[in-house]
């Protein structure tokens, strides 16, 4: 891997499913991606639904051991509050026709990088993340494996303003 | 029902920090990976499908 840029040092990342997925069937190149990653001081963090993606699995003994190795790569979770949850009907308005086929836990996270300024999303799902809503600030490969290319992708806010104005429903139907 | 505007702070990313990263272990995470694929090889044997699927 190439030199991160010097503005992502000391960022905060989140990691999506499929980087779990991949590091443990490739777990010398992934050890040292991720001590690359930690010695720049960039945060690895990720919420917990994708923690649940993650680890079920049919035997207790895979579940706890894939929940272990998450939380040893993980700096800390997401909180999942009531503002995310204000968010994502218009996170969903705003990937208008890009929503078709979005799985719920790529909505989640991309309303994730529509609430904090500054959050990064590694992935290397380079279709569910377009670039009319987030802007792909960089793009890597793993030495090892040259067709595994990783994005590092931030929310576009529509404004130049920090705060966004959005609408929502104020009373919910019975 | 009405929709209403509201402003949602955008909040700054450095506050989902913890104060101190978390130590990393290049040695215990193999130890890890290896014993979660041994547990997932288990898995296949019993189950005959990959955890992989799940997700």
């Amino acid at each position: 891997m190439e030199q991160l840029p010097e503005y992502l040092h000391n960022s905060t990342v989140l990691l999506d499913t499929n980087f779990f997925l991949h590091a443990y069937a490739n777990k010398e190149v992934y050890a040292n991606f991720i001590k690359q990653l930690k010695n720049r001081g960039i945060a690895l963090v990720s919420p917990n639904l994708v923690k649940y993606e993650f680890v079920r699995s049919k035997t207790i003994d895979v579940v706890r051991q894939k929940e272990s190795y998450f939380h040893q790569i993980i700096d800390s979770i997401l909180p999942y509050d009531l503002s995310i949850d204000e968010l994502i009907i218009p996170t969903i308005e705003e990937y208008k026709q890009k929503m078709e086929g979005l799985p719920l836990t790529d909505l989640i996270i991309a309303t994730y990088l529509k609430k904090y300024r500054g959050l990064y999303l590694l992935t290397n799902d380079h279709s569910d993340f377009p670039t009319s809503v987030f802007d792909r600030k960089y793009i890597f490969n793993l030495e090892e494996f040259g067709d595994k290319i990783y994005g590092l992708y931030i929310y576009k806010p529509k404004t130049k303003v920090f705060d966004e104005q959005i609408s929502v429903y104020d009373d919910i139907p019975s | 029902m009405t929709r209403k505007n509201i402003t949602i702070k955008r909040v700054d990313a450095s506050e989902l920090r913890p104060k101190k990263l978390k130590p990393f272990s290049v040695k215990k995470f193999i130890e890890a990976a290896t014993s979660l694929e041994e547990a997932i090889r288990k898995e296949q044997k019993i189950y005959g499908a990959t955890s992989r699927i799940f997700a």
